[in-house]
């Protein structure tokens, strides 16, 4: 009885590690959706991006695994700008359809330029806090776990304090409302895009660096990332920052207890099932009633 | 002060207003009426840069802006309140007031002494200030889309339908509150339905129809105008 | 005008002929080379298309087959997926007309494929386990690796005899392959008093296998087996075995050990066990000559699933210029079952259904490398 009563916290734990690591993916593919309208099938590649940058950080630079992290997080977000430069922006008034699909000739084109650059074969993002354990009480994590749990949180909070405190998220949550009314009242909506792209990329990529470490890295990455962001996203409710949090660990957890309690194999589907469950419950997703950023 | 000159403005292939021409003078109210459809709101959005005209010249105080994005045009002093308010109706009174400051024209008012003209010309928006913009009346809404713009410092206000869905009491309040913005030095182009009220408000009209102007006058004389009067005072 | 015109078609007339009898003289031998080239498979395919290549090198270099004919590979990317395994495969016999087919990496894709290739064209499948990949009424099919079954005999032989477990438990992929494993072990290691406490099934694209091995780590086994087919996922599988507190021995799957997964696995792997067609310590001279020609051609240490490979461009090679045909499978094909071959992996032989003998080697990962035990 006991026994059994550790085995579910560990894998209520596990789930919500899980979580977060979705929660940090979902948060940028809700933010470009939030505020710019536009859904981002690129979004896992940013993810794959954050990755491989920090190993070769770590590896060309000789940089520690946090330095590389951080570089790498910066760097992905300068190629968020450079993916709005030269992508996005310049499509902003196509139809959303068509920004849609070009964003997944921009995830093939990264996908397969990162096979081209980086080699397929698998890498693996060494952290020292990979394999140190924690026990709290008789559940253990690893470092990298808490480290992953506990940047995610932070993460969100500054985000949160971004987007309703600055001047910049402001202006962020009025393009979000409404473009047109955002323009005319002064709000530079090219500084919007540019500013948007950059800090999804860069969760993406934070995302990345972090989760990296847990298990091996490849080019195609980016397409399990970026499709727990969109269940995510789903779950929580178009372009919502909190729906992001709860679906997220929602899903970790979930996937967890079907996984630990049924079978890994259904933890997948019952991914899927809980989606269609919530959007025949509530068609806009668990947030989805006040569509904000 | 504001002056378009041979505007030719197309969406897509189809054009949409064939070489207009307005000007604004400093201090004047000007109104441009017409028809749903004949390319008032165009013509605004064209003056705020959210339009790229085919060709032509908009100048302001001598230099041209019809190649500048909106915000810049804002900085300065052309500002539009726009048709339908298009509040962002999850935030808050108060930064709706903020944002609409953040490319205010320098010069003039400052920001403080905006803020409390903006309170004194509108003593609810206060009041209101945490609300969010989507739970106020249609009124206080149509309040806070000018108080939004006034935050601009706004030399040349452009208003597109202000009077849209409001009640007759809140129209008079309204009428009020513009001439107020007159008198304090503020050029008006406004754009109306209710073309009795523009014309009674305004020093000018221009009477736009399928994209062309095809009556400039005085607004008193417009009035008279047999033709005005047929078409658009119901008379 | 005219003259120069004539003058011009002739000319161009005879270009053509000479092209066409260079052509006629030259043509490659053409093998479609169907692995997994992107998915968490795809370094495995492409450790899988080096050792070809670098066979394919060595036979061009001593003149290729049938007097002169070079071979020619030509790639094809399944994705690890049997849908794509079957429309990689019916491009290559529809579209390109290729002359023989080496595929069959993952078993799943195996068995769907060898539906398509059955009486069409003459297939050599390399790494797939699933004793089904080889059945009665294919006549033209081919299979290299030992059979799960073959591999389980031999390795549940070692476990029970000198691994000294009182429990055992399953982390297995969810595939053919993968539920034949668990079925195989679960009643060999019976057999020898080993008590099964469970298994988990994972699917070829999860990327964290932390609730399963959790739940395993609660069973408390002495020894997890792991049956890994692809290098990615069995990386991490080692390392979260050890991140979610299991002390005990890891076992991993056999024929599924390369050195990349040694170096991805780091310190997780240091000591386990598996069993391979490929003697790392092997001193033949065609393997030694493979290894070299693999080295100087890629970047990547030289691995079993690479070596598959060549065996497979081996067999074909030898099996061509001994029929003195390629395109008469038949004859092709009877060549193969009745012969022995010389391959860098040592001797090979092919029963009734294609199924080929070789040796077994027992390997254990010691300071870093793999090393075979005795």
């Amino acid at each position: 009885m006991e026994m059994e009563l550790v085995l579910l916290t560990q894998q209520i734990m596990n789930g919500l590690v899980n979580g977060m690591t979705y929660v940090l993916i979902a948060t940028g593919l809700t933010l470009v959706f939030g505020v710019l309208h536009i859904i981002n099938f690129a979004h896992g590649e940013f993810y794959m991006l954050g990755a491989f940058f920090t190993f070769f950080a770590a590896k060309l630079l000789g940089l520690d695994y946090i330095s590389a992290g951080i570089v790498a997080t910066l760097g992905v977000a300068v190629l968020g700008i450079l993916a709005n430069r030269f992508f996005f922006w310049p499509l902003r008034k196509e139809h959303e359809f068509t920004v849609l699909l070009s964003s997944l000739g921009l995830a093939l084109l990264l996908t397969n330029g990162g096979e081209l650059i980086f080699g397929a074969d698998p890498k693996y993002v060494a952290s020292p806090f990979a394999d140190g354990i924690v026990p709290l009480g008789p559940v253990i994590v690893t470092q990298q776990r808490m480290l992953i749990f506990a940047v995610g949180a932070l993460v969100l909070v500054l985000l949160y304090l971004f987007i309703q405190k600055t001047r910049m998220g402001k202006m962020m949550r009025a393009t979000a409302q409404n473009p047109e009314g955002a323009a005319l009242t002064g709000v530079d909506i090219r500084r919007v895009y540019t500013v948007t792209f950059m800090v999804a990329c860069g969760l993406a990529a934070l995302a990345g660096a972090l989760v990296g470490p847990t298990a091996m890295i490849f080019p195609t990455v980016g397409t399990w990332a970026v499709l727990k962001g969109f269940i995510v996203v789903v779950l929580g409710g178009l372009g919502s920052i909190p729906g992001a949090l709860i679906g997220g660990l929602i899903l970790g957890v979930v996937e967890a207890l079907a996984g630990g309690y049924i079978s890994m194999g259904f933890a997948q589907a019952i991914g899927f099932s809980i989606i269609i469950v919530v959007l025949l419950w509530r068609p806009n997703g668990l947030f989805g009633a006040a569509r904000r950023a | 002060m504001l002056e378009l000159r041979d505007i030719n403005v197309s969406y897509g292939r189809r054009a949409v207003i064939h070489d207009l021409s307005i000007t604004v003078p400093d201090g004047k109210v000007v109104t441009l009426v017409g028809s749903n459809g004949a390319g008032k709101t165009t013509v605004l959005k064209t003056i705020s840069g959210l339009v790229r005209p085919t060709s032509g010249t908009i100048m302001f105080d001598g230099k041209p802006i019809e190649r500048m994005e909106p915000h810049d045009i804002i900085s300065t002093g052309v500002v539009q309140i726009p048709e339908g308010r298009l509040l962002f109706k999850d935030m808050s009174v108060a930064e709706h007031i903020e944002l609409g400051g953040i490319r205010a024209h320098s010069g003039g008012r400052t920001e403080a002494e905006r803020l409390a003209w903006v309170y004194e010309l509108f003593p609810i928006l206060r009041e209101r200030r945490e609300q969010k913009a989507g739970t106020l009346s249609g009124g206080q809404q149509q309040m806070l889309a000018i108080a939004r713009g006034i935050m601009a410092n706004p030399r040349c206000l452009m208003l597109d339908e202000p009077s849209l869905g409001l009640a007759p009491i809140m129209v008079d309040q309204l009428a009020d509150a513009i001439r107020a913005l007159n008198e304090n030095g503020i050029t008006i182009l406004l754009v109306e339905q209710r073309v009795d009220l523009a014309l009674r408000l305004a020093d000018r009209g221009y009477v736009l129809e399928t994209g062309r102007i095809v009556i400039e006058d005085a607004a008193d004389s417009l009035l008279e105008n047999p033709r005005v009067k047929e078409a658009y005072l119901g008379a | 005008m005219r003259l120069q015109s004539i003058l011009a078609a002739t000319t161009a007339a005879f270009i053509a002929a000479g092209t066409m009898a260079v052509q006629a003289q030259e043509e490659p031998v053409r093998i479609a080379a169907i692995a997994p080239l992107s998915g968490p498979g795809a370094f495995d395919g492409q450790l899988a298309v080096e050792g070809m290549e670098a066979m394919v090198a060595i036979v061009n270099e001593n003149g290729g087959v049938l007097d002169g004919r070079m071979l020619e590979l030509v790639t094809y990317d399944d994705k690890g997926s049997p849908e794509e395994g079957v429309s990689a495969a019916k491009r290559a016999i529809e579209q390109d007309d290729v002359d023989v087919i080496v595929g069959g990496w993952f078993s799943s894709v195996a068995l769907t494929m060898k539906e398509v290739t059955r009486d069409r064209i003459l297939t050599i499948m390399t790494t797939s386990q699933h004793p089904d990949t080889t059945r009665e009424g294919h006549d033209w099919l081919f299979r290299l690796n030992a059979t799960s079954t073959m591999m389980s005999g031999a390795y549940s032989q070692f476990i029970c005899d000198r691994m000294d477990l009182e429990s055992i438990a399953f982390i297995t992929i969810n595939d053919d392959y993968g539920r034949l494993e668990v079925e195989n072990y679960e009643k060999l290691l019976s057999e020898c008093g080993i008590e099964v406490l469970g298994n988990e099934y994972y699917n070829k694209d999860d990327a964290d296998f932390t609730t399963a091995l959790t739940k395993l780590r609660a069973a408390n086994p002495d020894a997890i087996y792991v049956s890994a087919i692809n290098t990615a996922q069995g990386a991490t599988i080692y390392r979260q075995i050890r991140q979610v507190g299991y002390r005990g021995t890891t076992i991993a799957s056999a024929g599924n050990m390369n050195p990349k997964l040694v170096e991805l696995s780091g310190p997780a792997l240091e000591g386990v066990y598996s069993v391979s067609l490929f003697a790392p310590d092997s001193q033949d001279p065609e393997l030694l000559a493979w290894v070299a020609k693999y080295e100087e051609m890629f970047d990547n240490e030289p691995s079993f699933i690479g070596s598959i490979g060549a065996q497979s461009i081996e067999v074909l090679a030898e099996a061509i210029d001994a029929a003195g045909t390629v395109r008469d499978y038949g004859e092709l094909a009877e060549t193969i079952r009745g012969n022995e071959w010389d391959t860098l992996l040592g001797n090979v032989t092919f029963d009734d259904i294609g199924q080929a003998e070789q040796n077994i080697y027992l390997i254990q990962i010691q300071d870093g490398k793999i090393a075979s035990v005795n």
